[in-house]
């Protein structure tokens, strides 16, 4: 237990956007992978909505609340950002 | 409270398929639903996208049993299972509470063999300031297409006051669900289509083993005067030692987060048991009886998620 708490801790970032300096494809890799997550870890619980509800600062805020209380590893919670930005 | 997947994930009315707990988390849980504390939670990613460890670490103020159940006519010294009604809080205690729960998920988001997630739990407390009660659980989430199916097993040891000893308490519940999305009727119309595609068919068998029943537990608490508990879904025999319930429901999805929900309960108690009166109220020992009479009950209810 403790060592997953460290490794867990390791691999935290601040934000849930992804980094500014990543490729096209690297967004589009991510983009594809929001959008597997998307229904099977946030349609669980909440409707669907679009991403234009919120800004992306917005987003963020909420990601980084169910990034923890959904135990999202960082590499997820990015991808859901993405796909809610359409990818952009 | 991060026990089990029921409390976790799918307890919101919104989220449930049924409209009521599985036996082991009813009005009679077997494990208290409410902690006040403090949670460390994170998540690895160890292989492909979506092949996930996660930990949720936690501590609390301790098991929060009511001393007395709703209605109660008497002082009652032993508690009880039930969640007071009034605060949520029910009678305090100076025990501290801490748990751990683990999920493993072995199939990444691509697979085509659906979704799966395995969790463990656990929960040490004391209550009644120095009685203690341990918890365990296991537990699994399997989606692949249209299906949905999850599974839970827990067990309770708890300390019992006035040498009664220990109660040792276990339940299940697993459940099945299908949409219909995607399923035409033949010969039907492209109206009824519609609406068809929108049901889910869902079934859950859940049980409790407790074979030691507290009289305080029971409905006729308060000198035969029945004293049914907050969130009582009208099926007695969930206070009988050995209580098994079937439930069928079919789900009515208006939109992903908005639904009618119906369900139908039978309730099928097994075996007897032994029920334990109050100290001072005779008597104050294990009295044999029987199974409760079967029960059935038929619910509905429109439920909107956010």
């Amino acid at each position: 237990m403790t060592s997953s708490a460290v490794v867990g801790c390791s691999n935290m970032q601040p934000a849930s956007a992804p980094p500014a300096n990543i490729s096209p494809a690297e967004r589009r890799e991510l983009f594809r992978r929001g959008a597997q997550l998307w229904p099977v870890k946030c349609m669980q619980c909440h409707n669907a909505r679009p991403g234009s509800e919120f800004t992306p600062e917005q987003w963020q805020m909420i990601l980084m609340h169910m990034r923890t209380l959904a135990n999202l590893p960082p590499q997820d919670a990015q991808a859901v950002y993405v796909y809610l930005q359409g990818g952009r | 409270m991060p026990f089990g997947e029921f409390y976790e994930d799918y307890s919101a009315v919104w989220v449930n398929r049924f409209i009521t707990a599985p036996l082991p988390y009813g009005v009679n849980a077997l494990v208290p639903p409410t902690e006040i504390g403090i949670q460390l939670r994170g998540a690895v990613q160890w292989g492909e996208p979506g092949q996930n460890f996660d930990y949720t670490t936690w501590m609390g103020n301790g098991a929060t049993f009511s001393n007395c159940p709703p209605g109660a006519q008497q002082s009652c010294i032993l508690p009880g299972d039930e969640l007071n009604s009034q605060t949520n809080l029910a009678y305090q205690s100076n025990g501290r509470g801490y748990g751990a729960r683990f999920r493993f998920y072995p199939l990444p988001y691509s697979s085509e063999l659906g979704y799966l997630e395995l969790g463990a739990s656990t929960y040490n407390s004391q209550y009644f300031n120095h009685f203690w009660m341990h918890a365990w659980g296991v537990d699994f989430v399997y989606f692949v297409k249209n299906l949905q199916a999850r599974g839970e097993y827990l067990e309770m040891y708890r300390e019992l006051p006035v040498g009664l000893g220990h109660d040792h308490e276990e339940g299940w519940w697993i459940e099945f669900g299908y949409f219909l999305n995607g399923i035409s009727l033949p010969m039907a119309s492209d109206e009824v289509n519609y609406m068809f595609q929108k049901l889910e068919p869902i079934v859950r068998f859940s049980g409790v083993n407790q074979p030691a029943v507290l009289f305080s537990q029971t409905p006729y608490a308060s000198f035969g005067v029945p004293a049914y508990s907050f969130g009582f879904n009208g099926s007695p025999s969930l206070f009988a030692p050995y209580s098994r319930e079937v439930a069928i429901g079919l789900d009515f999805w208006i939109a992903p987060s908005v639904v009618w929900q119906t369900e139908l309960d039978f309730e099928l108690p097994g075996k007897g048991g032994l029920y334990y009166a109050y100290p001072g109220v005779a008597p104050n020992k294990g009295v044999p009886v029987g199974p409760t009479p079967n029960d059935k009950a038929f619910l509905t209810q429109f439920a909107i998620g956010f």
